[in-house]
């Protein structure tokens, strides 16, 4: 049934995946572009994460951290993707090729998990609490918001210059005060 | 080089900088190692931190009916007399499941809460149609999980799964169109009145009743073609501006307005005149409350109204316009009578 759907509608299994949904998609989409530097590509590849996991909902412990099994899924798909792509721009473009081995490297390393560490999410947290108010606006509508340079500016009345200073004081605090997990 | 890591990883590196870091990296394993824990921790930390929204999980869960009846067809595929016998049968459950939801959608059932009606795009149908009675507004899902909002009185029929060079829906009333991107495969808005409006991925706000004597649309975002069958003429607009088309004399003028609220704002419950000319607003409190507005005095006609309201009933609106001397009126049942202030 699916003609008009409201809420009471929905099955119990479905209430779980639209939570897990609405929680991991944006995420996961962003994880997946940050190594295949393809955004098209990471959509597909987050979508069918969640097919997946939705086929073998009958097998799949709920309790157990199930966000984690969806990254680890995400992570093996994006692989595979770079594995292609990698022999595709062979002789093409070596600089490309070069940008994806490094993405690969990087996958391939534990941590690439770290994005799961509650320690480091909440270290990140304690940052942003630290930060001077107007430093961490700029720096969550860029990051939260995706907002470019330019936007913020506008939305802060400030130049654009401005916003690339604070940002970029954002990110050496978060460096910083990050720096145990290098 | 730590530097220079960073500005590769944010994407403000010139090329040569971006070369020396990739060469860098791939020089030696002690190089790659703090290449990588560099990026992992960047990715970490420019991690979102934001909630996918009900209308996209909605469309995901529509995805995942859609997915799981696939997998069944594909288990139940007939392979023996009896084999077609369950599928006939199967067919016939399904027609009569789709009758009940399309009464359903039709009985107001499933008004919720903030009285909009919310539909998504049913996988079954081959085509579907969703319409908001005078006095409701609704939410359609289309099956590109593009979002329309319905004002009161609006009309959209699409089907199940957009197939072939566009993604052809028709459309009559008021509507404000959130379009997925796709360039590749535009989509295709046919009017009553013969035109065609054509976008790929954009936002704007599209009045086509039927009983108007002028169409508008308004560009928030990206771009739009509009297209009239009659004269071959295509018009392509700016974001910000708004094309308005003269029914009777077909003459099409672009504006630019200053405050885009008059023309949105419905989507968010405010009613707006301004500048509203009489026919206009009666008109528009018909389709907002769903009531017949009755005119006494062919008088009033001529007057204009700049208003805002939001969440006022219909005899508060009128009462507004009664203390400023536009009308008089009367509320009963479904119908307003209103007349001239001066004819008392």
């Amino acid at each position: 049934m699916s003609g008009n759907i409201s809420r009471v509608d929905f099955t119990s299994d479905e209430l779980f995946f639209r939570g897990l949904y609405k929680e991991y998609y944006h995420k996961a989409v962003y994880y997946a572009n940050q190594y295949l530097n393809d955004y098209e590509a990471s959509k597909e590849i987050v979508q069918e994460a969640f097919l997946t996991l939705w086929e073998r909902r009958e097998v799949l412990d709920f309790n157990h951290n199930i966000g984690a099994y969806l990254i680890k899924t995400i992570k093996n798909k994006c692989l595979n993707e770079l594995r292609d792509s990698i022999k595709k721009f062979q002789n093409l473009d070596s600089q490309k090729q070069a940008d994806l081995i490094l993405n690969q490297r990087s996958l391939l390393d534990d941590s690439s998990s770290l994005i799961e560490n509650k320690e480091l999410s909440l270290q990140i947290k304690k940052t942003l609490e630290k930060m001077p108010e107007k430093m961490r606006d700029v720096f969550l509508m860029n990051r939260d918001m995706e907002l470019t340079y330019p936007q913020i500016a506008a939305n802060q009345g400030v130049s654009v210059k401005t916003v690339e200073y604070r940002i970029s004081k954002a990110l050496a605090m978060l460096r910083k005060n990050l720096a145990e997990w290098l | 080089m730590e530097k220079l890591i960073i500005k590769y990883l944010t994407g403000e590196a010139t090329t040569e900088e971006a070369k020396r870091v990739r060469e860098w990296a791939l020089e030696s394993d002690d190089n790659m190692e703090i290449f990588v824990k560099e990026k992992n921790l960047r990715v970490a930390t420019m991690m979102p931190d934001v909630e996918a929204s009900d209308s996209e999980a909605d469309a995901f869960i529509s995805l995942l009916r859609e997915h799981d009846k696939k997998l069944q067809s594909n288990i139940t595929k007939p392979n023996n007399l009896r084999g077609w016998f369950i599928a006939v049968a199967s067919v016939a459950a399904v027609a009569l499941i789709i009758l009940s939801v399309s009464l359903s959608v039709f009985s107001n059932k499933n008004k919720n809460l903030n009285n909009q009606l919310v539909f998504i795009a049913s996988q079954q149908l081959s085509y579907h149609e969703n319409s908001t009675p005078y006095g409701v507004k609704g939410k359609v899902i289309l099956p590109d999980s593009s979002v329309v909002y319905l004002n009161s009185g609006s009309s959209i029929y699409y089907p199940a799964k957009f197939l072939g060079e566009n993604r052809e829906v028709d459309f009559s009333g008021e509507g404000y169109f959130e379009v997925r991107e796709n360039s590749a495969f535009p989509m295709k808005i046919s009017l009553k009145n013969g035109m065609s409006v054509y976008v790929k991925g954009t936002t704007f706000n599209l009045s086509s009743y039927e009983n108007d004597k002028s169409l508008s649309l308004l560009l928030i975002s990206g771009s739009v073609s509009m297209l009239d069958s009659k004269s071959n003429e295509l018009v392509k607009l700016l974001p910000k501006q708004k094309l308005l088309l003269d029914k009777r004399t077909s003459k099409i003028s672009i504006i630019r307005p200053e405050d885009i609220q008059p023309t949105v704002g419905w989507k968010k419950g405010w009613l707006i005149f301004d500048e509203t000319s009489m026919p206009d607003i009666i008109k528009r409190l018909e389709r907002w409350y769903g009531v017949n507005v009755v005119v006494k005095d062919s008088s009033i006609m001529t007057k204009t109204l700049t208003a805002k309201f939001r969440e006022e009933s219909l005899s508060q609106v009128l009462e507004l316009m009664h203390r400023i001397s536009l009308i008089d009126y009367t509320i009963k049942d479904s119908t307003a009578t209103i007349s001239s202030f001066f004819s008392r």
